[in-house]
């Protein structure tokens, strides 16, 4: 995995319901749930933490996911939602703040 | 089941409000003559106080938040709400008459990350739609708060109200809605007064008869029966209005207060609710 940056874009609405994260685009008006696993590397999207390093330290002792498996998801669950431009995506940290986690 | 529907279904069995409509003021630019609200400032929830409910709002997990008044501009303080709104990660949606915005006010709006901006018109034409406001050169304003909305690229809709005196006019909005490349929505709904008083709405402003949807044709009717239908299940569960002066009532559409609470006590209210 190249090194690669994640951020939380502000043109989002997102709130955790019954242990999931729901997500909306304020752009395209997509609507996504994240599962757990999904919404841990959503929090972790600070702009400034690689996100090999949010798989290894916060997917996989968290949830005892092989390595190889977790990287290839993450890459995937990342594309797609940068595709929508929910999720920023860089080869170097952000400048900007992410803006706080929200409420639970 | 849509996604979308499976999360209502979910916030119901959780007993989470997951939509809130909060009037932000009552006070207004417009009188426009089917109002439910009286516009004399009674003492409205203060910036602190609306904040400190958008924070309980977000703890209890209300994800769509729909801004609305009165005219939600008539606040100094409506784009502080507004930024601390969206640093907690509402969707939310303005409901305007449109007549205060101009392109710094639609930029920012844009900046901020609004989801829709709803604009009421109730004809194209301005001695209609100018007679229902009691505003003088109203629909051109409104008009153009639409188009500088646009140009910055926020999604608006067209709110088309529909009572006797405009009736006829549903056509012509439509359209205007087509040229300016809005959404159009007709609201059938013409809502109790504030103060519990229903003689107006049952009056039907004018109509003889009844109530002035029970006039329309059988597309309005589909209309009513999708909103009826949503009706009762906002007044269900799924829907809370919280009102500037600090009281709350179960939806726009039923209006009589189920209490008037402190801000700080809003959430042991909705727990009650729910």
């Amino acid at each position: 995995m190249s090194e690669k940056y994640i951020a939380r874009s502000s043109q989002i609405a997102a709130r955790m319901l019954g242990g999931e994260m729901m997500v909306m685009s304020s752009v395209d008006s997509t609507f996504f749930t994240l599962n757990e696993v999904a919404t841990v590397i959503w929090q972790a999207a600070d702009g400034h933490t690689p996100l090999a390093e949010i798989v290894a330290r916060n997917v996989c002792d968290e949830f005892e996911v092989d390595i190889d498996i977790a990287r290839r998801d993450a890459e995937q669950f990342v594309n797609e939602l940068s595709h929508h431009g929910i999720l920023l995506v860089s080869d170097c940290p952000f400048d900007i703040s992410p803006g706080p986690v929200e409420a639970a | 089941m849509s996604l979308m529907q499976e999360m209502n279904e979910r916030a119901l069995e959780l007993g989470v409000p997951l939509g809130v409509h909060l009037d932000v003021t009552y006070r207004c630019n417009e009188r426009c003559v089917h109002c439910y609200l009286d516009h004399d400032d009674r003492g409205e929830l203060t910036t602190v106080e609306i904040k400190d409910i958008l924070q309980q709002l977000a703890e209890a997990g209300t994800f769509f938040l729909t801004l609305s008044g009165g005219e939600v501009l008539m606040r100094r303080d409506f784009f502080e709400i507004l930024e601390h709104a969206r640093d907690l990660k509402f969707n939310v949606r303005i409901k305007t008459n449109g007549v205060m915005i101009r392109k710094s006010e639609a930029r920012r709006m844009r900046d901020l990350g609004v989801e829709q901006v709803q604009v009421s018109i109730y004809s194209r034409r301005p001695e209609i739609h100018d007679a229902i406001t009691k505003l003088p050169g109203a629909l051109k304003r409104s008009i153009e708060a639409i188009r500088l909305l646009k140009s910055q690229g926020l999604k608006v809709a067209i709110a088309n109200v529909l009572m006797t005196v405009n009736m006829g006019e549903h056509a012509g909005v439509q359209a205007l809605a087509q040229e300016l490349g809005v959404v159009y929505t007709l609201d059938p709904t013409i809502t109790p007064k504030i103060d519990g008083d229903t003689e107006f709405a049952n009056s039907g402003f004018g109509a003889e008869g009844g109530l002035p949807q029970q006039r329309f044709g059988g597309k309005c009717r589909r209309v009513l029966r999708a909103s009826a239908k949503a009706g009762r299940r906002r007044h269900g569960r799924l829907s809370l209005q919280r009102r500037t002066y600090g009281g709350l009532h179960h939806s726009v559409w039923r209006c009589f207060p189920l209490c008037a609470i402190p801000a700080a006590e809003w959430q042991c209210a909705a727990a009650e609710v729910y």
